[in-house]
């Protein structure tokens, strides 16, 4: 077991759980709001799915989301939008999980990076696992709210 | 760089120290017993329900470390029971959560590479576990219930 072997196990760990999170819900429970200020699980795994590959990018200078992505998933949005089918943000967040996956197979891990969250290449991809672990704890509670099963302790 | 130095900061991120989202000891911090007890339907978790279920899976991971695998049937029986009582009871809990957390970083923090890289038993009739993986996921389940309790808080306004 080594540095890379364990960023790997973070990431495939999160994404599989973002990804069960959201596959037994209709596009309209995905974006349906509980409560005015909470915002809808497709917002949460959309918003994932943008920040992911905006942080592998910062490394590979080339992971994209598609247009639209940056202005209804940045951080502080979530209210009600027009948001894209749960199938197409789910094969966003999938092709940034591969790219960030290729990142920690080819980067050199102790890369500085600026940043007052990270301070390497390592330490991105522990902060990323941390951001999806946070959103797929609101995204239960979302699920719980539309009482979907309970799928995690 | 070295999987202490990534386990250790992720320790840190997911119950102590701010980055982007707010860490587990924040998410707790400032809550009434009454906040903490409160559920958004009866058949849902309270906040000190989370708390209490934190608590018994750090101390299963402790039992592990030690040596004896814990009995996950049982501790899933123990899971999850009804959690409220007064302003003392909650703050007894928060500091448990805090005290066990504190153990476990402790822990780490003394060890060397080869251990956190070798195996710990896991559960009972269960194949032992990588001990930087089983550490590594149980932090993850800190800042998931952060998640979880920062939508909690915001169902009751506080």
């Amino acid at each position: 077991m080594d540095v890379q072997q364990t960023l790997l196990y973070g990431l495939n760990a999160t994404m599989t759980r973002l990804q069960r999170s959201i596959g037994d819900l209709t596009d309209e429970e995905a974006r349906r709001v509980p409560l005015e200020g909470l915002a809808p699980i497709v917002w949460q795994a959309g918003h994932v799915a943008f920040t992911d590959a905006y942080f592998a990018r910062k490394v590979d200078g080339r992971s994209r989301v598609p247009d639209g992505y940056p202005e209804l998933f940045k951080s502080g949005s979530g209210g009600p939008a027009n948001y894209p089918p749960l199938a197409e943000v789910n094969e966003v967040a999938a092709a940034s999980q591969r790219s960030l996956e290729a990142l920690v197979r080819t980067a050199d891990l102790a890369t500085p990076l600026e940043s007052d969250r990270y301070s390497n290449v390592a330490e991105l991809i522990m902060f990323i696992c941390q951001h999806r672990g946070y959103h797929i704890g609101k995204m239960n509670t979302l699920r719980a709210l539309l009482k979907k099963p309970r799928l995690f302790g | 760089m070295t999987i202490k130095d990534v386990l250790v900061r992720h320790l840190q991120d997911t119950f102590e120290v701010e980055t982007w989202q707010p860490p587990l000891s924040d998410a707790v911090k400032d809550l009434t017993a009454k906040q903490a007890a409160w559920k958004p339907a009866p058949e849902r978790h309270s906040i000190w329900q989370i708390v209490r279920h934190i608590i018994l899976w750090k101390q299963g991971v402790l039992e592990a470390w030690d040596g004896h695998a814990p009995d996950m049937p049982a501790m899933e029986r123990a899971d999850w029971g009804e959690a409220s009582g007064d302003e003392a009871a909650w703050q007894t809990d928060v500091r448990r959560l805090h005290d066990v957390t504190a153990k476990i970083k402790q822990r780490v923090e003394a060890s060397d590479e080869a251990f956190l890289a070798g195996k710990m038993p896991s559960y009972q009739g269960v194949r032992d576990q990588t001990a930087v993986l089983r550490l590594m996921a149980m932090a993850t389940h800190d800042i998931y219930h952060a998640g979880q309790i920062r939508y909690i808080r915001a169902l009751q306004g506080v």
